[in-house]
Order: structure tokens, then sequence, then C-alpha cells
């Protein structure tokens, strides 16, 4: 009897409707807590796509090298077929750069679409919940007598954009998962490839074209020192003849004496010199930064196996943490490689 | 042994001449016969490596192509969200769910919740 008089009373319907509101706000907060989403596992692999600029640098140097072996050949040591191969190698090259630059542009695009489709900003679910809350406050004030509270359009408008953007992100979770799983084999495929590309054939024809500059520069160094010794005995020469003829000034004689000293050759070797000390300064740079690439390159190949291993669950909260904790060395190291490359 | 060993092999080739002749200091028409073997394997070297790329080049067009899908993929999950159908689509579901939130009725939410669902998984490719 009580029971019943409580069951049909306003006190006994307000904690209905209370216990219904609790239990659809639980149902939805505990979708939602499953969902919560973070972008920054995915969009930390993102940010190590390299700088297509920077690779550009290195793969110019390498296409150059045959034409810069041909320049450096002034002692023509080099046989008439060994530089026809190299100016058809020089043709060759010019076409591979555009390839290298293909599979580098694939590889960018790629790693930059992860972190697009990671990306928790993709889809505003905020803009269609303006739109309901600005249509139950517009009816809030036209039928006051339904009751609806602003706390209760807040509370609908917030719990929208929640379960929008789970729902959005679980969407975008299960794309990626599907996206990681099918790229994984390509993408290694074609880092090992810009790796065979740049420890195989850049980094060492960069070595080899150092060791013929280095050659250049011994043979330039030798031919220096000789024409110093020339231009030391015209002038201990000159210097005598001027003593006998008192008439023009010491400089004047030594001038007109220079002039069939070598001197002008040894100007010309100082300047040679001078030319080939910078090419060994900026091959050695571009060295550098080849090795440093190639070990950006063996640490972005870590980082996707990685991500492939995690990619059912890269995008939650737990898995992005879990992601970051374990791959910040290689991702870091990555990282640092390639801001190595600025340097060119 | 491949090309790129080969190649190696030439170049490593090369710098041994070179420290020969240092070492040794070599002059005259042995210098000259030494410089020469140097600077075309040398020269050898750098072709064989031409090579090298053309050859890695052609193994990754495969890997090229599926890498291009998988990029596409990603892109077009990303497009099919930003869609003005797909959006409209989503704004009305959560509309349908706000309502059902503002009912109090438990099962017009989870209904709702699962028609939001079900637009975002049915989201046209």
């Amino acid at each position: 009897m009580a029971y019943n008089a409580f069951k049909g009373s306003r006190a006994a319907k307000q904690l209905a409707r209370q216990a219904s509101r609790f239990a659809a706000v639980a149902v939805i907060a505990g979708f939602v807590s499953a969902c919560a989403v973070d972008p920054s596992a995915v969009q930390s692999f993102s940010a190590l796509a390299p700088n297509q600029g920077k690779l550009d640098v290195l793969t110019q140097a390498y296409a150059d090298v045959p034409v810069n072996l041909l320049q450096l050949d002034v002692l023509h040591r080099l046989s008439s077929d060994r530089k026809k191969a190299l100016t058809d190698d020089e043709v060759t090259r010019k076409a591979q750069l555009a390839a290298i630059d293909g599979i580098h542009t694939v590889l960018v695009n790629y790693m930059k679409a992860l972190g697009a489709l990671a990306n928790d900003t993709l889809v505003q679910t905020s803009t269609d919940t303006a739109t309901l809350t600005k249509g139950l406050t517009a009816l809030q004030k036209a039928e006051p007598a339904l009751g609806i509270t602003s706390a209760q359009i807040t509370a609908v408008g917030d719990l929208s954009t929640l379960l929008g953007d789970a729902v959005t992100s679980f969407y975008r979770e299960q794309q990626l998962s599907d996206v990681i799983g099918r790229a994984n084999a390509p993408f290694q495929q074609l880092v090992a490839t810009e790796q065979q590309i740049i420890s195989r054939a850049v980094l060492p024809d960069l070595r080899n074209l150092l060791d013929r500059t280095k050659d250049l520069q011994e043979v330039v160094n030798g031919l220096q020192l000789d024409g110093e010794e020339q231009v030391s005995e015209a002038k201990a020469r000159e210097a005598a003849r001027a003593k006998r003829h008192q008439s023009a000034s010491e400089a004047e004689q030594i001038d007109i004496a220079l002039r069939g000293s070598g001197a002008a050759d040894l100007a010309a070797l100082f300047l040679l010199k001078g030319t080939i000390g910078s090419d060994s300064t900026r091959i050695n740079q571009q060295i550098e930064a080849a090795k440093d690439y190639s070990a950006a390159l063996d640490n972005i190949a870590k980082a996707h196996t990685a991500l492939y291993a995690a990619r059912e669950n890269v995008l939650s909260k737990a898995g992005a943490k879990s992601f970051l904790e374990q791959e910040s060395k290689v991702l870091n190291e990555a990282y640092t490689a390639l801001q190595a490359l600025n340097k060119l | 042994m491949d090309v790129a060993d080969l190649a190696d092999a030439c170049q490593a080739l090369a710098e041994t001449l070179d420290n020969l002749r240092a070492a040794y200091k070599y002059g005259g028409p042995q210098a000259v016969k030494l410089g020469e073997l140097s600077a075309n394997l040398s020269a050898q070297a750098s072709t064989l490596r031409t090579l090298v790329v053309a050859d890695a080049i052609t193994d990754s067009t495969d890997a090229v192509a599926a890498l291009k899908d998988g990029t596409a993929a990603a892109n077009d999950a990303g497009k099919r969200l930003t869609r003005v159908e797909s959006a409209i689509q989503i704004a009305g579901q959560v509309l349908t769910f706000g309502a059902a939130v503002i009912s109090e009725n438990p099962g017009a939410v989870i209904t709702a919740a699962s028609g939001l669902i079900s637009a975002v998984k049915t989201l046209p490719t």
C-alpha cells in the first residue's frame, strides 16, 4: 500500500527519471571512455617524414659525381672508354633523380596521410552539437512548459560532442589499423630501397669523389712546392743581378724577373688549391649528412614496425602512451638524425 | 657478390693503389701508371653505383604502387569523414541523440547512440 502510494508519487517519478538519466549517461560515458583517443603516437611517427629538399641535396650530389670525376681528371688519366661511361652515367643519373624523388614522395605522403587521419580535429562534432544546443535553447524559450533547463542543454551538448568524437575516433582507429596493416610491407621495402641508394651508392660515391679530390690536392701540393723552389731561385738570381744594375729599383727587377719564373703557374695552383679545399669541405658535409640520413631511415623503419605491432590500439590513450614510452629512443634518434640534414 | 660489392671492390683497390704510390714514393712512369689504374678503377666503381641505383629503382616499382594505395586509403578515410553529406548525416544523428537524452528514455538514448555509431561506420566509400 505504502509502496503503491510511493510509486505514484511525484518524488518516485523524479527518482525514476534521475535513474533513467544516470543509466543512459553511464552507458554513453562507458562507451566514450573506452573510445578516448590520443593521436600523439601516430603524429610523432608522421612528424619524422623526411624533408624532400634536404634529400634533393644528397641525390643531386650523387647525380653530379660523374661530371665531377671528369672535371678532376686534369692529368688525363682516364681512358676514353671510362670517360664515355661517365658521360653516359651523368645522363642516366639525371633521369634517376626523378625516380628517387618519386619513391621519397610516396614515403613522405604516406607518413603525412597517417598523421592527418589520426588528427583528432579532423571532424569537429562540436559544430553539429552547437546546432543542437542552439535549437534546444530556442525551444526552451518558446516552450517553457517543457521544463528544459540550461544545465540539461549543456549536459546534452557535452555528451553529444563526446559521443560524436568517440565514434569518429573509433572509425579513424579502424581505418588507421587497416592502412598500417596493409602498408607495412611496401613501406619497409621502400625505406630499404632508399637505404640501399644512400648507403650503397650515394655515400660510397661521395667518398670516391673525396678520394679523387684528395689525390688532385696532393698533386697540386707537389707542383706548388716545385713552383715555390723555382720562384725562390729566380728571386735570388734577380736580386744578385739587381745589385749589379743599380739603375732600377729592386722590386721592379724582381717583377720583371718573375715573368719567366713560373709565378703565374704558382698563383693558378694557389687558386686551384683553394677550390679543391672548398670542394673537400662540401663533400665531407654531404658524407656526414648521408650517414645521418641513413641512420634516420633505420629508425623510421623501426618506428613503423612498432606502429604496425601496436596498430589495433595505437589511437587509445593507453596505446599511444605505451608506444611513445617504448619507442622514444628510436623516435628521438630519427628526429636528431634528420635535424642533422639541416647542416646542408 | 652483387653489383654494389663489385663497386666496393673497385673503389677499395683504387684506394690501395693510391696508398701504395704515396707510401713507396713512386715517381716517373710507375707513378703515372699507378695513377691511371687508380683513376680508372675509381671511375668504374662510380659507373657500377649507377647500376646499383637503377636496380633499386626497378625493384621498388610494386612497393611504390602498394604504398600509394595505402596512402590513398588513408586520405579517403579522412575525406569520408569530412564530406558534406557525411557531416549532414552525422549531424542528424547527433540531433536525434540529443533529443533522446532530453527525453530521458534510456532505450531511446541507446538506440540514438547506435544510430550515430552506424552513421559513422557506414560512411560512403
